[in-house]
């Protein structure tokens, strides 16, 4: 008779519900907040202390002082500020283990200007350590503009903790809403860029942010800057209120900028605003720095929350990260370079797609879509680094609001008027998606959140255009549509998680002749996502045989490595001879990429 | 010949110093230009080496003499065994010569160990950041030897000895800062055997199983990179080969010799600073069982790297007057040094390491020649009286033309600051 008993070795039960103490992240960059962290010790104190701000010492046999205990606040589809933010976080957290989650505040380090910054992570109870189980990482708004990106993975997460039994078991959910505080919260203030705002000499000529936007117009708005140069990069659109790259032969040419004036008379225009450094950019990959020696150069991961973020993701293990953010409605993969990596994509690109949005059209990487990170990209660095597929999915888009409301798909609104949105170029990637633009604009918001261009005067003889897109239009969704946008956000993150790999050790002989037992196992992934995308030798497998205190190997090895496994692939079979007296069981385990183990047992 | 002034001003080598975290410069005042007196004095360096003595003043602010006997420092050249015993060694150095060295802990590793730094200068403190700055470490792949470390206290000591002594090395010593750097991995450096190199520095950065998640992760090597970027005065990076037949090598062979992820690397890409090989001994006493009487050998070799700092001069001015109230004024600009005055792709980075000033007149217009005798004048863009050099590489010099307007009588000041090559003013009155 055989008997298959498949058993997950790592650990569950009450110690799976604790807080993960010795979890993969080094003390002195994230700490997990006091919900779920172990309590610290208090240093002992010789002398009485007082704070810098000039808090008074502690006071011995003092009445205690009642701490007002802050009331949780409860998601809703709006724009929230990093504070919000941070007790959203706390209510999730609560709530999740309210529910019979497991959850673990994290703590990122702080900014260069103090923000805090925390994460979440989620799972179900059963299914070992959060830690040791594959996951899937959401980074909310990393380009410090999309707060869509942020109301996105803050949406999933309340999803996820109202409705606990969605969430896959064995799989991690791991959120960082507000990735880029310092960024995020300067496009809350209508002034971002992506930037963190630590003055940097951006055209190095060692004045700091002496020439950054201004409001041209006095209409109370920083928009774009049109200056005609017959070497502008830009040309006016068939749609003259759209710019498109300029082609040999357009006239009139355009340099674009942001709204403002030549602030210290250098010729060149807003040329160093407040700017900083885009967290997106400053990773170790190929990170190029900014600024001037003269004033100070940025380093890479300038920030403690930067190198905390860093931290946090490599030792994450992450299958999927998606990076929440961009104006395009679609996912971007980081690379489409390997087989694995394309048919996480094309998975990925199923289970995220709206309700009523088709997905026929070939998948772009974020290159082709004009959305390469460049130099010093935290996406590229964290696809490198975990063998991970990495995308960009952007909740927010000119089709988004159409597939919501059950209008055409994007495929064929995008062809209409004879517009083709398959070219595999850059620029016509980018000349469709303002066509697409033009027609939510004209269609959905009957032309308002555009101002025209209009003429500004810069100075003795000189003249510009001025006008663009109004904030909350097209970088981040108009707040009234926030509902219906990130509704279908949620489910499509679970639809990816119920993809996740499973991989499951089976016997498939055993038989004894004697002492001798004759067996042979392989190893299956059950689930759509392969054990890595990428092919840098991670999602690797180690398959044991564990034998039994008497038995003796006659043939076959106790310890096998294997290529990671595509989604709904199984591994060759592996054979044994173990000489072994009666009744001796035998257990086939497979060690995890992402760590823990699961293992068959089997007794001939 | 007209009457002119050529200062040197090697005390105002550049701008604010930079500091790791960019923050505003506030609005300085003007650093102070000291004038020249009418009649030069004699830089007692360039004559012992057999220049031609500048015409002006040196401006430097030097602090008081050392006693004229070497002091006994009572140490043998042996390298110290542990971080205690080198903290002691420099502690001694301090006290030897309170006049020419300055030590401090720049760096603290998490296990405890700390990275000094010795400042070997004639100047006053408050000038120091900003002097052209020579800093020598050990190569990092012998960052936990012993010997390298002996090899560079034994270099310093004998800079030291020989600046006390001689005159024209203690002028050198008020023009310019040799920085050393010890223990630069302050866990490995007194392990014993040859443990792995950090290899933490970003530039060829690598990740992989086993190594830490991002560049910069071990705070001495945070806190380095950072000094290094608080001293961009720095021109030239020494590291110590010991295998090297020349005193020093410059450029492509001293970079062939930096791997991924090492100071070196990190100094020639964000620094833009000149990267050289140096061996304190020629190899036949390296391994020297006295390193202490090899030490005046490090001292004169270390002397001869000093001639790769990049070094800012100007020649005599030649002044015409094109009109009553308009002057054409001529000069030429050199890099004396054999190192750029920003190198590498730093160069390509940063707009320009050098600048021009003119006072005392209207700077109508500017053009310039570079190098070649028979180069065109090309237009340059100035404004405000103030214009960017750009780059100047090694050995390389700029002919330039200055259109001045300003009233007869006036005095015409063009000061031209650098980064890291010092600084030089022509002063001409308009007549």
């Amino acid at each position: 008779m055989l008997h298959l008993l498949i058993t997950t070795l790592a650990a569950v039960g009450p110690a799976a519900l604790r807080p993960q103490e010795g979890a993969p992240v080094p003390a002195e960059t994230l700490v997990p907040s006091a919900a779920s962290a172990p309590t610290q010790e208090p240093l002992p104190s010789t002398a009485p202390t007082q704070d810098p701000a000039g808090t008074p010492p502690a006071v011995p046999n003092a009445e205690p002082v009642p701490v007002p205990v802050p009331e949780l606040p409860t998601w809703e589809p709006k724009y929230h500020d990093l504070d919000s933010v941070r007790a959203l976080l706390e209510r999730f957290a609560a709530d999740a283990t309210a529910a019979g989650l497991v959850a673990e505040r994290l703590e990122l380090g702080l900014t260069h200007s103090g923000l805090p910054s925390g994460a979440l992570r989620l799972g179900r109870a059963e299914g070992g350590p959060l830690a040791t189980r594959p996951a899937l990482l959401l980074l909310g708004g990393l380009d410090g503009t999309s707060l869509t990106g942020s109301e996105a993975v803050l949406a999933v997460l309340a999803h996820v903790v109202a409705h606990p039994t969605e969430l896959p078991p064995g799989t991690t959910l791991l959120a960082v809403p507000w990735a880029a505080p310092e960024a995020l919260a300067r496009t809350l203030q209508g002034a971002g860029d992506g930037r963190d705002g630590r003055p940097v000499d951006d055209d190095g000529d060692r004045k700091l942010d002496e020439d950054g936007p201004d409001d041209l117009d006095g209409d109370g708005q920083i928009l774009e800057l049109l200056i005609e140069d017959p070497d502008g990069a830009w040309a006016r659109g068939a749609d003259s209120r759209f710019l498109v790259p300029a082609k040999p032969g357009d006239s009139p040419r355009y340099r674009r900028m942001a709204e403002g004036r030549d602030d210290d008379g250098d010729g060149r225009f807003n040329e160093d605003p407040p700017g900083g450094q885009a967290l997106m950019s400053a990773f170790p990959d190929g990170f190029a720095p900014s600024g001037s020696l003269s004033t100070g150069l940025t380093l890479p991961l300038e920030d403690e929350q930067a190198r905390s973020l860093c931290t946090l993701i490599a030792k994450s293990r992450a299958l999927a990260v998606l990076a929440l953010q961009g104006d395009h409605g679609a996912l971007a993969p980081v690379a489409l370079d390997t087989p694995a990596e394309r048919a996480s994509a094309e998975l990925a690109a199923r289970a995220l797609a709206r309700p009523g949005a088709r997905v026929e059209e070939p998948l772009r990487s974020a290159f082709e879509l004009g959305r390469d990170p460049g130099p010093g990209s935290a996406l590229r660095w964290t696809r490198a680094r975990l063998g991970a597929f990495v995308a960009e999915w952007a909740p927010w888009g000119p089709e988004v609001e159409r597939a919501a409301s059950g209008a055409a798909a994007s495929p064929a609104a995008a062809r209409r008027d004879g517009e083709e949105l398959a070219v595999p170029l850059v620029v016509d990637a980018n000349a469709a998606l303002e066509r697409a633009w033009a027609r939510w604009l004209d269609d959905t918001r009957g032309g308002i959140g555009f101002v025209e261009w209009h003429p500004v005067d810069l100075g003795p003889g000189r003249r510009a255009l001025v006008g663009g897109w109004l904030p909350f239009t097209r970088r981040n969704a108009p707040e009234v549509a926030l509902a219906n946008v990130l509704a279908p956000v949620p489910a499509g993150v679970l639809r990816l998680l119920a993809q996740f790999p499973r991989l499951e050790p089976v016997f498939t002989e055993a038989r004894r002749e004697g002492e001798l037992c004759f067996l042979r196992a392989r190893v299956s992934n059950k689930g759509g996502f392969a054990c890595s995308s990428a092919e840098n030798g991670a999602g690797k497998l180690a398959v044991r045989l564990v034998l039994g205190g008497e038995a003796r190997l006659v043939a076959g090895s106790d310890a096998i490595e294997l290529e990671p496994l595509a989604g709904g692939a199984a591994s060759r079979e592996y054979a044994w001879i173990v000489l072994a007296p009666a009744q001796s069981t035998f257990t086939c385990r497979v060690d995890l990429p992402w760590g823990g183990s699961v293992a068959a047992e089997v007794r001939p | 010949m007209k009457p002119f002034y050529l200062v040197a001003l090697a005390l105002l080598a550049q701008d604010p110093v930079a500091d790791p975290t960019p923050r505003p410069v506030p609005d300085a005042p003007p650093a102070p230009v000291e004038r020249a007196p009418d009649a030069p004095v004699q830089d007692p360096a360039r004559t012992a080496q057999g220049e031609a003595p500048a015409t002006g003043a040196e401006t430097a602010r030097v602090n008081p003499p050392e006693p004229a006997a070497p002091p006994a420092l009572a140490w043998d050249g042996s390298a110290p065994r542990t971080p205690e015993e080198l903290e002691a060694l420099l502690a001694r150095f301090s006290t030897a010569w309170p006049a020419s060295v300055r030590v401090e802990a720049i760096a603290a590793a998490r296990e405890g160990g700390r990275t000094w730094r010795a400042s070997v200068t004639r100047a006053a403190p408050e000038d120091e950041a900003r002097l052209p700055a020579l800093l020598l470490v050990p190569a990092t792949t012998s960052a936990a030897d012993g010997a390298a470390l002996g090899r560079l206290l034994n270099a310093c000591a004998g800079l030291l000895e020989r600046a006390a002594r001689e005159p024209a090395v203690e002028a050198r010593l008020a023009r310019c800062s040799v920085q050393f750097l010890f223990a630069t991995e302050p866990t490995r450096a007194f392990q014993g055997g040859w443990p792995e190199p950090a290899l933490d520095y970003p530039v060829g950065w690598k990740g992989g199983v086993g190594r830490p998640p991002h560049p910069l992760h071990e705070p001495e090597t945070r806190a380095i990179a950072e000094f290094l970027l608080q001293h961009p005065s720095i021109g030239v990076l020494a590291f110590e080969a010991p295998s090297i037949a020349a005193p020093y090598e410059l450029g492509a062979p001293a970079e062939a010799r930096a791997p991924g992820g090492s100071l070196e690397r990190f100094a020639r890409e964000y620094l833009g600073a000149g990267l050289a090989a140096w061996s304190a001994f020629p190899a036949e006493l390296a391994n020297a069982a006295d390193p202490a009487a090899a030490r005046g050998v490090a001292a004169e070799r270390l002397v001869l790297l000093l001639d790769a700092l990049p070094r800012l001069e100007a020649s005599e001015p030649k002044l015409e007057r094109v009109r009553p109230d308009l002057w054409v004024l001529e000069v030429e600009l050199a890099n004396r040094g054999t190192t750029g005055t920003l190198e590498g792709s730093a160069a390509a980075r940063e707009r320009s390491s050098a600048w021009l000033d003119v006072a005392g007149a209207d700077l109508a217009a500017v053009a310039g020649a570079r190098s070649r005798p028979g180069a065109v004048y090309e237009p340059l863009a100035a404004r405000a009286n103030h214009l960017e050099l750009g780059h100047l590489g090694g050995g390389e010099s700029v002919r330039l033309r200055l259109v001045l307007r300003g009233a007869e009588g006036a005095e015409a000041r063009v000061v031209v600051r650098s980064l890291r090559a010092g600084a030089v003013e022509v002063v001409v009155p308009l007549r």
